[in-house]
Parts: structure tokens; sequence; C-alpha cells
């Protein structure tokens, strides 16, 4: 890939991947790690991409597969560092602070199947495909997530 | 349908607010310059050098007076310099503190070793509660001190005597309503295990590699180690 293309892609898609990677990870250093490593492959793609849309979902592909190695591999210490704690992000709203906390609470792996849902606008096939699921269990996850978010958020989730 | 709208475009202008650090924009954007690494993932046999050097570490802190009194008082040092061996070789490494959500602090230091391997050294206070968690579907399975056990919304069940018998835990508990499974055994003769767990009928399989507390498991292992892994719930 030439440096161009590579930086058109990153200024197009690096805010979104780091979405899905934050999403799909247990803190935002592994997030940071996936987002670094999925670039990584982009600028080690040979094959030009047939469209910016392709990318997108190659790019969402890899960042997903990154977050799930690092799920499967890796000791999840249970600790939040000082200078992470630091680097809480402060919402406009009360509300969005409050659905940003109660997404943070969900399990990882509804975490991840909720912002492909809600924020890429995947179909539940298109998740399940994507993260060698089955339907069933995207939708079971996805329901239980709605329900968990749903007991804390009361009226603000319809 | 409407409502699932309006969730969509909260969740959306939510997330649209998030930022990306500053320093991830800069190091993605030197890929392309060529200067930027692949960052390794701290995995288990990682974490078995860690907490070797843990070890090294707590040598090195009875040697000297200054640390001594690290050590043995209430306060620790701000930030220290420690030489650790991994694997033969020595590096040196400025340990910074942290503290931890709960409170407690401990002290980080990254290491780059010649073959471009990444590593995180951890070290607790003496005494300090040390947990280690791994996430699996929705439960977790943790090492403390002397005791495995599982993490499930609420839910603390402890397999300690279970493994320690012959290296092996298996069984089900029921969870809002819901009977999960799990298994875990050791493998290839090292102390270390496979852990399954059963989630909907989908099952999470992970290795949980070459690194487990001292004290765990027992002599026992050595005949579990001839054996074949039992069968995984899964397939039964």
């Amino acid at each position: 890939m030439d440096t161009k293309e590579y930086e058109r892609l990153v200024n197009l898609y690096l805010n979104s991947i780091y979405r899905v990677a934050f999403n799909g990870c247990a803190c935002s250093s592994d997030a940071e790690d996936v987002t670094q490593n999925t670039f990584i492959k982009l600028w080690e793609r040979k094959e030009a991409f047939p469209d910016d849309d392709y990318a997108r979902r190659w790019l969402i592909r890899v960042a997903v597969n990154e977050c799930k190695s690092l799920w499967r591999t890796a000791w999840k210490r249970k600790t939040t560092y000082l200078e992470e704690a630091e680097r809480e992000p402060v919402f406009s709203v009360p509300e969005k602070s409050d659905l940003y906390y109660a997404v943070r609470e969900l399990p990882v792996n509804y975490r991840q199947i909720v912002h492909l849902y809600y924020f890429e606008e995947y179909s539940v096939k298109d998740i399940a495909r994507l993260m060698k699921l089955s339907e069933t269990a995207v939708q079971t996850r996805l329901l239980r997530a709605r329900q968990k978010l749903k007991e804390k958020l009361k009226e603000a989730w319809k | 349908m409407r409502g699932e709208e309006q969730n969509r475009s909260f969740y959306k202008e939510t997330f649209e607010e998030l930022p990306v650090p500053e320093r991830l924009v800069e190091k993605v954007g030197k890929i392309s310059e060529g200067t930027e690494k692949r960052k390794r993932t701290v995995a288990g046999g990682v974490m078995r050098k860690v907490a070797m050097a843990a070890a090294i570490l707590v040598v090195l802190f009875a040697g000297s007076n200054g640390i001594a009194y690290a050590m043995t008082g209430e306060t620790w040092l701000e930030a220290m310099m420690v030489r650790i061996d991994i694997e033969g070789e020595e590096y040196d490494v400025e340990l910074r503190e942290h503290q931890l959500r709960s409170g407690e602090t401990i002290y980080i230091g990254d290491i780059e070793t010649e073959n471009d391997e990444e590593y995180r050294v951890q070290v607790f206070k003496p005494g300090q509660e040390v947990r280690t968690c791994f996430e699996m579907a929705d439960a977790e399975m943790c090492f403390e001190e002397d005791r495995i056990y599982i993490l499930d919304d609420g839910l603390e069940l402890d397999i300690t005597e279970d493994f320690r018998d012959d290296g092996r835990a298996k069984g089900t508990y029921e969870v809002n309503g819901i009977l999960k499974g799990y298994s875990l055994w050791e493998r290839d003769g090292k102390k270390c295990c496979w852990m399954e767990i059963l989630y909907d009928g989908e099952k999470e399989n992970v290795w949980l590699r070459d690194w487990l507390p001292e004290g765990l498991p027992t002599e026992k292992t050595r005949e579990s180690e001839k054996q074949e892994p039992p069968t995984p719930i899964s397939e039964r």
C-alpha cells in the first residue's frame, strides 16, 4: 500500500476502528494495541481495496480478530492503572456518560456485538459471520445486552 | 422499531464523543514511516516470566537498605531502576508507581528485549492481594494466592480443592437460571490447564499456558500428565 492511500484510510477509519477495538477489549491500552496492529496489517497489505466500504469491513474484521486473539490468549489482570483512570472520557451530557459506563459494564463479548450492531449498523447475520458465532448466539447476546442496558438506564434506553 | 432507532442514535452520538488518544493517532501515522513495531500481547508465558522477575525483585529489595525500608515501611519509592534477568539476558527497567482503583499501589515497568519482544513487569508488595482473572464468555476464572475460582455475575465458585486432587476440575453451576458447565485440566506435563466454559451452546475454550501460582497443583499432577485430557463438555 502506498503512503498516500494509507494516510487516506487512516483519516477515514482510525476513529471507527479504535471504537471497535475499545469495545472488544478489556481496557483502553489493549484497544490501542489492537488498533495499532490492525493498521500495521493495512500497511502490509499488498492488494488494493475495490472500494472504501470494503476497506472499512476488512479493517473491522481484522480488529475483531485481533481482539479475539487477545481475549483468548492474554491474561487479564483486573486492575486499572492511574493513567488509565485519568483517561476516562468526558461526555457532553450525563445521559451519554451513563450509557458509556453501562456499556463498559457489559461482558466484553456482549460489548463488541452491541457496538457492531448499533454503531456500525451490521446485521445479526453479518456479526455472526464476522465473529464466527451462530446467529442464535448473536441474537441471544444482543437480547441480554439490551436487557442489561435497560435495567441500568431505565427510560433512557427504549 | 422506533425505540431501537432511538437507541441506535443515542448509542452513536455517545460513542462518537469517545476520543481517540493522541498518542495512538501519532503511532498509527508513523506506521508508514516504518518506525512503529507490532505490539506483543502479554500472554501467559510472559506472565510466568513476570512472576519470576517479581521474585528477583524481592531479593533485590532485601539487599538494599533504601529498598528494604520500602519493603517494610508504609511508603514505597515513586520510581526505581532495577535489573531483571529474562532468559539469561539482563535488562534495566524503570519501575513506576501505579495506583489501582482499589487504592492499592503496584509497580510497573516495560522492557523491550533484543528480539523486539515487549514485556510488562508488575510488582506487588509482599502480602498484597494478587489476583489474576481470565475472561471467558460471561465468566472469569481467577487465580489468587493458592486459590482458583470462577466468578460469574456475583457467584464465586471455588474449584481449588477439586483441581488440587488430580489437576482437573469439572462440573456445572447455575447462575441467573442458566446452567453452565466448566472443565479444566492440565496438559503436556506443564503446570497449566485448558479451561472450557459452555454458554448457551457456544463453547469458549482457552489454553491457559504454562503459568500457575506456586502451590498449585500438587504431586498428583504427574499421574495426570500421562493421561489424555478429559472429553470437553461440549463433545459429550
